[in-house]
């Protein structure tokens, strides 16, 4: 029977890729901490290496082969894992993640820099095959002392489902240990209990090896959690520690306590909660399923109301809304399926700003917390970018240099904490720096410059501050003269709008900065309010929307003969007829007369427009389905829903919607000083009608 | 013939394979429904469903012949008019109209037919190079012309007709036709 192995590739892959996170992560803790967990990076190494040796991935296997080295000779203390060879080792992990990548793509990798990174990994190596000689430690290698072990290996019956072979484990020590084996099958049961794919045999292996306890112990890395594994040294020949070590097993090597239970600490919590893959689409097939089944409970209670009378319907309806309940218990469990911890965004950072740091020149503590904050993983996905960019900013602008720091009486490592929290039915995630803070002055000061806001016009600081986020504000030139806020900042903004999200700003000059991200849990859900133009629906986004007012004839003027204005709390509102902004067959259906309806004003991008629309129908939470799915983008909508009572309901997209309508030239939206100028005359005219 | 076949091959492919002479034992199965008396098919493994009418949601901004979108089993698929899309007289929707769903390119799509009429067997052989119609009718539409009985079948060609109806992006299609040859 053969096996094509080739389906199990992109699982590896997959694999492969979280190992390599590890290994970064692992890395950078060491830089920081100076603590080495060497085991976790080694073994992370030593799986990719094994998995792409079996599934036939050469290249990546060669490679890892010299990490590994590279590793190995640093647990055994041959090697200082020096700033140096820590930036090689992380470098490597750039060509290997380029290698999977490939793999994974099915082309040919192109890496630059993976001869290089090869070579100098292979000087750290001393040129001579130190795997080979890698099995003596430094102290073994000192005194030539033979030491002998006595193993007991007992692997649980489960061991061989995991894909693990006892013969290739003890035929893993027999490369580095003499060995006397003697196996026991006490505990095979009778022919006909036995299963095929459980393990009955244990093995009582005696070794004479120079190599350390360690070397041992690597041969069971994979099963540690499988089986019950004992190694006792048995008699010392020269050397003291092993003697205090024998009988303590598990616990490895006295050398290094500390690490080691950390490892063992490790494994138990990774074994506790398990995983498994599942595609994306499948999951989002659920979701939709689900959200079926909630509007057919809307409309069979709907219905049964209908039908019934009102003492007939009553136990009915009862356990109808006890379906109702199930059912949203089951759609929020589905919908936690999509969610993931922010540490898969997080897990990019520490190396990021570790890199930009050290071209830098500058001395960073970055800090996250836990990341276990769940987010939906296409949220995840499109806030990636976004944080980088700040995180970025804050280590090139935020953070001085440290001479600078040490003039203003701060330490000389700056500080960026990474903070992700709950609030509400939101994820916060703040990005804090101590560096030296925005300049409200110079920023307001390059506003007055660019038009943005005219000279003399009072503004809070958090006002102030959010004009770095204004499109060609943040160009390279005018941020270093302004604060040192990076470029692109408008593109940030953007992207977290684009995600139904906010940004706000916290800072103090010299102090440091804080930006705020808040973020939905997922794009999936919307909270809206329903509206009536005609016979359509539609659905407004809850979070743009800041009040409904009813429009009266003495609050509404007209500009240019085409734009009206609507005047709410000292502000002139463009108003926006949906009805004319969307066209649809029955279009001409709806309310004409501005006072028979009702205006919603709505906030985009600072950007204000009250909404025109015929009634109010109600808030509520809908499932976004996607138009381009089976038809196309539309402009100004983001998506449809579904009613309860089956009919689909448009989502607006009030940025598409305030820029079509700026297009049009029909709406007084362009600029903000503009807008603000008409703003004041028709302040003061309508003061001075008072 | 095969010279030309070939020749059109990456342009109109689906209209010039049912007359290469390797296929031209093969019969394909098609669903056929009445628009304004005539009679059209579209082949049966591209229709997912049949539905009676049913208000839609007008979408705005579209082509006058997208009626809008509806709810099918929880996605939103975009209803098209069949006689605005070929420029054909309006009539009053009976109870006998209906939505043929089709799924093209992933997509799926409703169509607005008069009436569904039967199932029927078209040898490839018999299918004919449809004429130019003029403005009327993009020829690119048909697939072809089949006799039945007495009847003449108009053969659609879905996949192309949603390209030309601007609902699918060009690029996409594009896309679609080289995952497909691969």
């Amino acid at each position: 029977m053969t096996i094509d192995i080739s389906q199990f590739h992109e699982s590896f892959l997959a694999e492969a890729s979280e190992h390599l996170n590890d290994f970064e992560s692992g890395l950078l803790e060491i830089e920081n901490s100076g603590e080495a967990d060497l085991d976790a990076i080694f073994r992370a190494a030593h799986s990719i290496k094994g998995g792409a040796g079996t599934f036939g991935f050469d290249e990546i296997a060669e490679f890892t082969h010299v990490v590994e080295s590279v590793l190995q000779n640093a647990r055994d203390g041959l090697l200082e894992l020096s700033e140096s060879v820590i930036t090689e080792l992380l470098r490597s992990i750039d060509v290997l993640a380029e290698l999977i990548d490939a793999a994974k793509e099915s082309r040919t990798a192109q890496s630059q820099i993976k001869d290089d990174v090869y070579q100098a990994l292979s000087n750290y190596l001393g040129g001579g095959s130190a795997l080979a000689q890698g099995q003596l430690t430094p102290q073994k290698a000192k005194e030539k002392g033979y030491q002998f072990y006595e193993i007991e290996f007992e692997p649980f019956a489960t061991m061989a489902q995991t894909g693990n072979d006892a013969i290739n484990i003890i035929k893993e020590l027999q490369e580095v240990a003499s060995l006397n084996v003697q196996c026991s099958y006490d505990n095979v049961p009778p022919l006909y209990d036995i299963c095929e794919d459980e393990m009955y045999l244990s093995f009582h292996i005696e070794a004479e090896t120079s190599a350390s306890v360690d070397v041992l112990q690597e041969a069971f890395m994979f099963v540690e959690d499988e089986a019950k594994i004992n190694i006792k040294a048995l008699a010392c020949v020269d050397e003291e520690p092993a003697t205090g070590e024998s009988g303590t097993t598990a616990e490895k090597n006295v050398q290094k306590p500390k690490p080691h239970k950390k490892v063992a600490a490790k494994s138990v919590q990774k074994s506790e909660t398990s995983f498994i893959r599942v595609a994306v689409d499948k999951v989002d097939t659920l979701i939709n399923m689900v959200g079926e089944l909630v509007t057919n409970n809307a409309m069979l209670e709907l219905q049964i109301k209908r039908v019934l009378e009102v003492e007939e319907s009553q136990d009915v309806l009862a356990s109808i809304d006890q379906m109702n309940s199930h059912t949203r218990n089951l759609q929020e469990s589905i919908m936690a399926i999509r969610m993931m911890p922010l540490e898969f965004a997080f897990s990019r950072f520490p190396r990021m700003v570790r890199d930009t740091a050290q071209k830098l020149g500058k001395k960073i503590d970055f800090q996250t917390n836990d990341g276990q904050t769940e987010l939906d993983r296409t949220v995840i996905d499109k806030i990636s970018d976004p944080l980088n960019h700040l995180i970025r900013n804050a280590v090139d602008h935020g953070i001085e240099s440290a001479e600078q720091r040490l003039a203003c009486g701060k330490p000389e490592e700056g500080k960026i904490e990474l903070v992700a929290f709950y609030r509400g039915g939101n994820v916060v995630i703040d990005i804090i720096d101590d560096g030296k803070g925005l300049d409200p002055e110079a920023i307001y000061a390059k506003a007055v410059e660019k038009g943005l806001v005219d000279a003399g016009v009072q503004l809070p600081d958090s006002e102030i501050f959010k004009f770095i986020f204004h499109n060609g504000f943040s160009t390279a030139q005018a941020v270093t003269d302004v604060s040192g806020r990076g470029v692109g900042m408008d593109v940030v903004a953007k992207n977290i709008k684009a995600l139904n999200g906010s940004i706000e700003i916290f800072s103090e000059k010299g102090k440091g900065t804080k930006f705020s991200v808040s973020l939905p849990l997922t794009l999936a859900i919307v909270d809206g309010m329903a509206t009536k133009v005609g016979q359509q629906t539609y659905i407004i986004p809850l979070l743009n929307i800041i009040e409904s007012i009813k429009p009266t004839a003495d609050k509404v003027k007209t500009l240019n003969d085409n734009v009206e204005v609507m005047f709410v709390r000292g502000e002139y509102i463009p108003i926006l007829r949906l009805k004319e902004a969307f066209v649809t067959e029955s279009g001409d259906q709806g309310i004409e007369k501005l006072e028979d309806g009702i205006a919603i004003i709505v906030e985009v991008e600072s950007v204000k427009v009250a909404l025109f629309v015929d009634e109010l129908i109600g808030q509520l939470q809908v499932v976004i389905k996607n138009l381009e799915d089976n038809y196309k983008e539309v402009e100004g909508l983001s998506g449809a829903s579904i009613l309860g009572d089956g009919s689909v309901a448009l989502i607006l997209d009030l940025q598409g919607l305030v820029d079509m309508a700026q297009r049009d030239n029909k709406y007084l939206l362009h600029l903000p000083q503009k807008f603000n100028s008409i703003e004041s005359e028709a302040q003061h005219e309508h003061n001075s009608i008072n | 013939m095969s010279t030309t076949a070939s020749t059109n091959q990456s342009t109109t492919e689906s209209l010039t394979a049912p007359l290469d002479e390797h296929q031209s034992d093969k019969s394909k199965q098609y669903l056929t429904f009445d628009v304004a008396n005539e009679l059209y098919g579209v082949e049966i493994l591209k229709v997912q469903e049949i539905r009676g009418w049913s208000a839609v949601t007008q979408m705005p901004n579209a082509p006058d012949f997208i009626r809008g979108v509806m709810n099918l089993r929880g996605s939103v698929v975009p209803i098209m008019d069949i006689r605005r899309r070929f420029n054909m007289p309006e009539i009053d929707f009976t109870p006998q109209t209906v939505v043929i769903v089709v799924n093209v390119q992933n997509r799926t799509i409703g169509m607005i037919v008069d009436k569904v009429s039967d199932v029927v067997d078209i040898e490839q052989s018999d299918v004919r190079e449809a004429p130019d119609f003029g403005s009327a009718i993009d020829s690119s539409f048909l697939e072809g012309l089949s006799p039945h009985g007495e009847d003449m079948v108009i053969l659609l060609n879905v996949d192309e007709m949603m390209k030309g109806s601007d609902l699918i992006k060009v690029d996409d299609i594009i896309q679609n036709q080289e995952v497909e040859e691969l």
